[in-house]
This record gives C-alpha cells, structure tokens and sequence, in this order.
C-alpha cells in the first residue's frame, strides 16, 4: 500500500472509554508521526471486552462498517489472540509484533518484523486486502504526550458473552508488582546462568531495594525458577528502554537483545568470555553471576 | 479422547547465532541448520500424550512442511502420538500464517472424515506450540481454529479437561489484570506456552513402535485446495526485504574482580540517575 492511499487508520483499544492502554498512546503517536501532513482520518475503537471471543465478535462488525485501511492492535495477551482471528474474518493479512513501522524508499508502508529470534527484521507487505492490520508490543514506540493529535473515538458496543465457546471463570489480580518493567528506569535481568531460585530472588529483592524492575529470559521461567512470562524480556516478551539495564548470566540470544536494546546502558555480567550478550552490551564483566549480585546488594 | 496436534519442523533455534544474510540475493542463508520439532510444539504433544493416557483416546499429529521432514512426524510417534500426517506439496511453499493454517485446517478436517464421517469434527482437542522458534507470530493456532469454526485460546500455562459430560476445558493464562481462568467449551484450538510441562525424552522402545505406527502423506492432489489460496498465491503478507539489526556497542570490560565491577556498576548507576 503507498502512502498516498492511507485514508483511515484506525487503532483497537482494549483500555476503558476515558482510559485509554497505554500502548493505545503509544501506537497512535506512532502513526501519526509516520503519516504527517497527509489526509488521514485517525480513529481509536474502544472495547474493553477482556474475552478473546466476545472482543473479536464484538469489534468485527465495527470494522466491517468502517473499513479502515490500517489496523494496529496492542500485542497484549488479548491483542495477540484477537489479531490473528481477524486476520481470517476479513480476509486480510497480520504482520506479528512488529518491531517498527515505517514508509519505504517507493513510498509503501513497510511492517518490520523480527524473525528467527529477532536474529533478522523482514519487510513484511499487505498489498491488496484492508485492513492491513499489525500487532505491536507495549512499549515498542515510545510516547510523549505532545504527540497526541486528534482522532475520532468509536466506543463498541460487547455483544453478550453467552455466544461464546471461551468464558473467564476466574481471575486472579495480582498484587500490585514491583516488576512493572515496561516503565522501570533501572532494570536486573536474570538468564540461565543466575542457576536458581534463590538467585531469582536476589534479583528481585535488589529491584525492591532500588525501585527498579527484575525482569529474565525464557529460560528462567520454563526452569521454574519463580518469575512466568510476564517478567520475559524479548521477541516474546517485553520491550524495555530502561536508562541502565543489568544482565546476569545472559546469553545474549537475539530475541533478548531486540527487546533490550533501547536501554541506554547495558551492563553485562557471565562467566563465559565467549557470551554474545557482551558485544551489545556498553559494560561487561566476565564474572560469576552470584557473586557480582551479592556485592551489589551489599552496596546499594 | 481424540486430540489432533500441529508441530512444525523449524531450523533449530539454538543454532539462529549461524544465521546470515547472503549480500547478493538477500535471502537467509540456512545451510547446515539442521531441523527439530518446534520447541513449544512438543510441549503440546506432551499435554495431548498425558490428557490420553488419563482420558482415553487416539493422539493424532500434524505437520505441513516439506516431504524430507518425515523423520520429525517418526519422532512425534516415537514420542507417543498414535498416527501422523504430513501435508506436503510444492504448491503450499511460500505460505504466510494465513495461508498455512487454512491448510492445516483443510486437513485436519479431512483426517477427521476418516476416524468418523458422521461428525462434523471428531477431535475432542486440537493442540499446537503457542509460536513457532522461527516466524514466531503465534498466529496459526488461532487463525486454524477460525478456518474451523472453533473457539480458541493461545499462551496456555496449564490446561485440564472437564468432566466427560462437561465436554469442556479449564486453562490457565496470564492476562493483563493477572491469572485467568478460561472454560473452553470443546472441540477447541489450545495453544501452550512451553512453560505447561517438560517433553519427555524418546526412549528405544518408542523409536521401535514408531515404526509400526501409521504415517501418512497427503499433497494437493488429496487436500484439492484452489491453487489461489494456498501458497505464496494465498497469502495477504507479501515478503519484503531482510536486514540483520547492528546491535553492537562498546563492550568496555569492567575487570575480573567482583568487589570492583560492583563498584563500578554502582558508579555507572549514580551517573546515570538511577
């Protein structure tokens, strides 16, 4: 799709009418930054449908009647589940957690999309069905309010849940968390190379300490060392853009990287010399995990 | 209890660090890459194996790749499914999320024909890895389910099926607010992250039952989708251009002392306001 052809760009929001989600601010700035000084309705659709089932039932109909030509959509656990199901409702394709969106050298409209890891960023094109609808990650696009312009705001009306196959029985609200990542200015990060819970613990004890956030890589959470994919920085996971982000016993696969690499500091502690993680790091040390957490909870 | 599982044969994850760009045709070079089951996918085999062995019922797998990946179906049989099949064809090559899974659909319905015609599905369950290691859109799940007509839920942390008259399912996942609990009414898409269980390992004589247990290959000429939307044809994304993100900083070694890298990193803090 060229520039020119963008008429209406709409942005799903599974926040409140007056409260919107954050990424909502995110995304929006996103695309009107992108696509300044052309003629573009900007419209936000609102619907706070927490089913999956009930939200895509609810907001297709919206759609279908507003026919935007971009859609961008949160990749929340919601967002990441209403996507791809609406990619088959309409007929239409879904660039997956795309890591920027940008106009190209002919003037399309590029979705880039991290693959094999965030080891690589693909192009990726909808050219002929609307909309053309990406899913972004909190946190990808940064947001200063003075970005915010005006849009068009559609509040949707849920259908009732008792069409749907999928209900939510329970939930459980977890107690306000220390670990709210996406907004931490300091960050310790913990990958296989921590070796334990207690280690996990440290972690978060020093983020407690600091007013920081403790985040992992995947590994972590599938050793059951504590923290579940909620605290995983990546591809998969969270962005951050913390001023000073501390790794432990990481690795450095490219799917962690792509999610710390807005960080202004990277500091990097493993044992192993040969660690990737070192070369995109500002700091590194080639030293035991534990220990370098030890003295740090010492000294802060 | 019927499950059908999709896996997907990726290029192993842990070998991504060898992956380069070839500069003149722009294409990912994957040359000595070799290629095991999608990690999250065996994750999923493990909670069908498990939900059969306490229910009862047949353990059906899937894959849509290329007629060489036969060896990782061998591998999901050996691992304890019941019967595989491999939808393999030139022709579904090239294949976005979209495309892929309006295949896969297609075929898990026509298996579905074969364990019983008078039902519109006879899988109580399908499962599938929530993302494959290599595209890792999480997309497939979901949109298989919708080609099916069925409910679905993705990032599954635990799962338990109900009561046989229930023919419903309670999972467990992660949302914005906290944990939920969703009641999945079934037959259903469930995708699992590969926080839900540990895979088993294959042991000697799982690889000697493999051998007997059936695997089958279908192309297009078995599946007869419309060659306009399968493939490259089918796909609504289009593939652009590849870049390899340059992440390298300075890398300055902060010494092997943990006293002193610690001060160090307290002073870098400090600097930086934190």
């Amino acid at each position: 799709m060229k520039k020119s052809e963008i008429k209406k760009v709409m942005v799903y929001d599974q926040g409140l009418a007056g409260q919107p989600h954050p990424s909502f601010w995110q995304n929006m700035a996103k695309l009107q930054r992108l696509l300044q000084g052309e003629q573009v309705e900007f419209v936000r659709l609102c619907c706070h449908c927490e089913n999956p089932q009930q939200a895509v039932l609810s907001i297709e109909q919206v759609i279908k009647a507003e026919s935007p030509d971009l859609l961008v959509i949160a990749a929340t656990p919601l967002g990441e589940e209403v996507a791809p199901a609406l990619g088959v409702r309409l007929k239409t394709g879904v660039a997956a957690h795309c890591a920027d969106i940008v106009i190209n050298g002919e003037d399309r409209i590029a979705y880039m999309v991290p693959a094999f890891g965030g080891k690589v960023i693909g192009e990726i094109f909808i050219p002929g069905s609307r909309p053309a609808i990406a899913t972004v990650k909190p946190g990808v696009f940064s947001y200063d309010k003075k970005d915010a312009a005006d849009y068009r705001e559609i509040l949707c009306d849920c259908i009732s849940e008792d069409s749907c196959g999928l209900r939510i029985v329970e939930t459980e609200e977890i107690a306000q968390q220390q670990s709210a990542i996406e907004k931490a200015e300091l960050i310790f990060c913990g990958g296989f190379g921590i070796g334990s819970k207690e280690s996990w613990q440290k972690l978060e004890a020093l983020a407690k300490k600091t007013g920081g956030g403790a985040g992992c890589t995947r590994p972590v959470v599938d050793m059951d060392w504590g923290p579940d994919e909620y605290y995983m920085i990546g591809t998969s996971g969270k962005t951050v853009r913390p001023k000073v982000y501390i790794g432990f016993g990481i690795s450095g696969a490219a799917h962690h990287l792509c999610g710390i690499k807005d960080a202004d500091i990277i500091i990097s502690i493993n044992n192993d010399k040969n660690a990737e993680v070192f070369a995109a790091s500002d700091y590194k040390a080639v030293l035991d995990a534990n220990q370098v957490i030890d003295r740090l909870a010492e000294k802060l | 209890m019927n499950i059908l599982v999709c896996i997907k044969p990726v290029p192993d994850p842990e070998k991504y660090g060898q992956l380069k760009i070839d500069e003149k045709t722009k294409r990912l070079v994957r040359e000595g890459i070799p290629a095991v089951i999608n990690p999250a996918d065996k994750n999923a085999l493990e909670e069908g194996i498990k939900l059969r062995d306490l229910k009862g019922g047949r353990v059906f797998v899937l894959a849509m790749a290329p007629e060489f990946s036969r060896d990782k179906l061998i591998e999901a049989l050996a691992m304890g499914a019941d019967e595989a099949y491999l939808v393999s064809d030139k022709a579904f090559g090239g294949a976005d999320t979209y495309a892929t899974s309006y295949v896969l659909a297609a075929a898990i319905k026509k298996i579905s024909q074969g364990i019983d015609p008078q039902r519109d599905l006879a899988f109580d369950l399908v499962l599938a890895g929530n993302e494959s290691a290599d595209g890792a859109t999480a997309h497939v799940p979901a949109q298989t389910a919708e080609w099916l007509g069925l409910p679905h839920l993705c990032k599954v942390s635990r799962l338990e099926a109900g009561d046989e008259s229930e023919n419903a399912f309670r999972a467990w996942k992660r949302v914005e607010a906290g944990k939920a609990v969703f009641q999945v009414n079934g037959p259903c898409v469930i995708a699992v992250s590969t926080e839900i269980n540990k895979p088993r390992l294959i042991n000697a004589m799982g690889i000697i039952k493999a051998k007997k247990k059936p695997l089958t290959i279908w192309s297009n000429e078995d599946l007869r989708l419309d060659e306009k939307t399968i493939g490259l044809a089918g796909s609504p994304t289009q593939p652009g251009e590849l870049i390899t993100p340059d992440l390298r900083r300075a890398s300055i070694d902060l010494g092997s002392d943990a006293e002193a890298a610690a001060d160090e990193i307290v002073k870098i803090m400090k600097k930086a306001g934190v």
